[in-house]
């Protein structure tokens, strides 16, 4: 299960190298998962709480880079609202976590709705809001400016811990190309942070 | 970015390269990714991840409250008062309809007018030959004629674009007529002057108001 062992394990798997590695233990993983998927489906907390366990420190991350701060409610809300919404998950090849990032995205603007602003800023220290680093700040801006398909593809790269394929399939493409994206938004990235330095 | 960077970047992404290698071949250009690749890991690494067994305690609990009822659509003031206006204007339309039928004694001439909009509608609207003789006067004043008085000769531009006119023989400056005149050959258009307009609808004097332009 190496997907899955990734994304429970130590962020310093977080590369491309190890990311893109693949296994013959890969496709067991996602087998796995699908079954825990289905019992979940049925109602099975166990099998949904396997689910939790493996794409909790995924979801953390996204929480933490879209709302800006480390917020335990906004992870609960977004694996409350995919229990409450796996009935309408449909197995199509699509990687479960790339269901549970479109629902992460989701919460956290609603989350960040609520809080009367649209994105995260610079004035998230305020409200008694967890400081983010100046890092995860600088990128998150940086991110943003990213055209939506590199966006994507960094965030389901670097946050939620995706293969290329996993992302290929998630976004209807070719690894080859989320590969040309990835790196096109490493250069768009390494350009901005450095008009901003 | 080169084709032969864009190859090896892949290949070290696939370990088939070192960093090094890669940094020797392509110089700043991998440098500038590679250092944007590391501080997204380090940041994205740097984030903590809640303890799962309390976490999952805590959602467990969760999972067993109902939903919260979320209201499909929040109220909205000003679609509430567009709409009091819309049903305002419909029963004016309706009470004019009414007042102007009553008033003219059930005349075989008006009763056509609420089938008039097929032929009276499009003429108005669709070729524009009316608004060309439209006096510019006229167009101002439209909007306060609407539902002001009962027509008995103009009416089938009564409702013909859903509008709720009411008013469709409004003649600037002038007293809405009574009858249609005998030469009438408008078809029922509503329009009664002498002349016949082959139907497109304005057959009052000339720079009269044609008859369904009203509200438009």
């Amino acid at each position: 299960m190496e997907v899955s062992a990734f994304r429970g394990s130590t962020p310093a798997n977080i590369s491309p190298p190890s990311l893109d590695g693949k296994g013959g233990s890969e496709s067991d993983g996602r087998e796995h998962e699908r079954a825990l998927v289905r019992r979940a489906q049925d109602g099975d907390r166990d099998a949904f709480g396997e689910l939790y366990r493996t794409h909790l420190p995924a979801v953390s991350r996204l929480v933490r880079f879209r709302v800006g701060a480390e917020n335990e409610d906004v992870v609960s809300d977004v694996f409350l609202r995919a229990w409450r919404g796996l009935a309408s998950y449909r197995d199509t090849g699509v990687p479960f976590a790339a269901w549970l990032y479109g629902i992460a995205r989701h919460v956290a603007i609603d989350t960040l709705r609520k809080r009367g602003r649209d994105e995260p800023r610079d004035q998230l220290p305020d409200r008694g809001v967890e400081p983010m680093t100046a890092e995860i700040l600088t990128l998150r801006g940086a991110i943003d400016h990213l055209p939506t398909e590199q966006r994507q593809v960094i965030e389901l790269k670097y946050l939620v811990g995706m293969t290329n394929e996993e992302v290929a399939t998630a976004m209807g493409t070719t690894p080859g190309a989320v590969n040309a994206k990835q790196w096109r938004a490493l250069k768009a990235l390494a350009d901005v942070l450095e008009e901003r330095a | 970015m080169s084709v032969e960077l864009d190859r090896d970047l892949g290949a070290w992404a696939r370990e088939e390269v070192s960093r090094e290698q890669l940094l020797a071949v392509h110089g700043s250009a991998a440098a500038a990714l590679v250092a944007v690749h590391d501080r997204l890991t380090g940041a994205a690494g740097a984030v903590t991840v809640p303890p799962a067994e309390t976490s999952w305690v805590a959602l467990l609990a969760r999972l067993d409250s109902p939903a919260p009822a979320m209201p499909l659509r929040r109220p909205r003031p000003r679609r509430t008062l567009a709409l009091a206006v819309a049903a305002t204007l419909a029963m004016a339309g309706i009470a004019f309809a009414a007042a102007s039928l009553g008033s003219s004694g059930g005349s075989p001439v008006v009763s056509p007018a609420p089938t008039a909009p097929p032929v009276a509608g499009p003429s108005s609207t669709g070729s524009g030959s009316n608004d060309r003789r439209l006096p510019p006067s006229t167009a101002s004043t439209a909007p306060s004629s609407v539902g002001n008085r009962p027509s008995t000769s103009g009416t089938s531009g009564n409702g013909a674009a859903g509008s709720g006119d009411g008013v469709a023989g409004d003649v600037p400056g002038g007293s809405p007529k009574r009858g249609d005149d005998p030469r009438d050959r408008d078809q029922g258009t509503g329009n009664d002057g002498s002349h016949n307009d082959h139907g497109s609808g304005n057959n009052g004097p000339e720079g009269s108001r044609p008859p369904t332009s009203q509200g438009h």
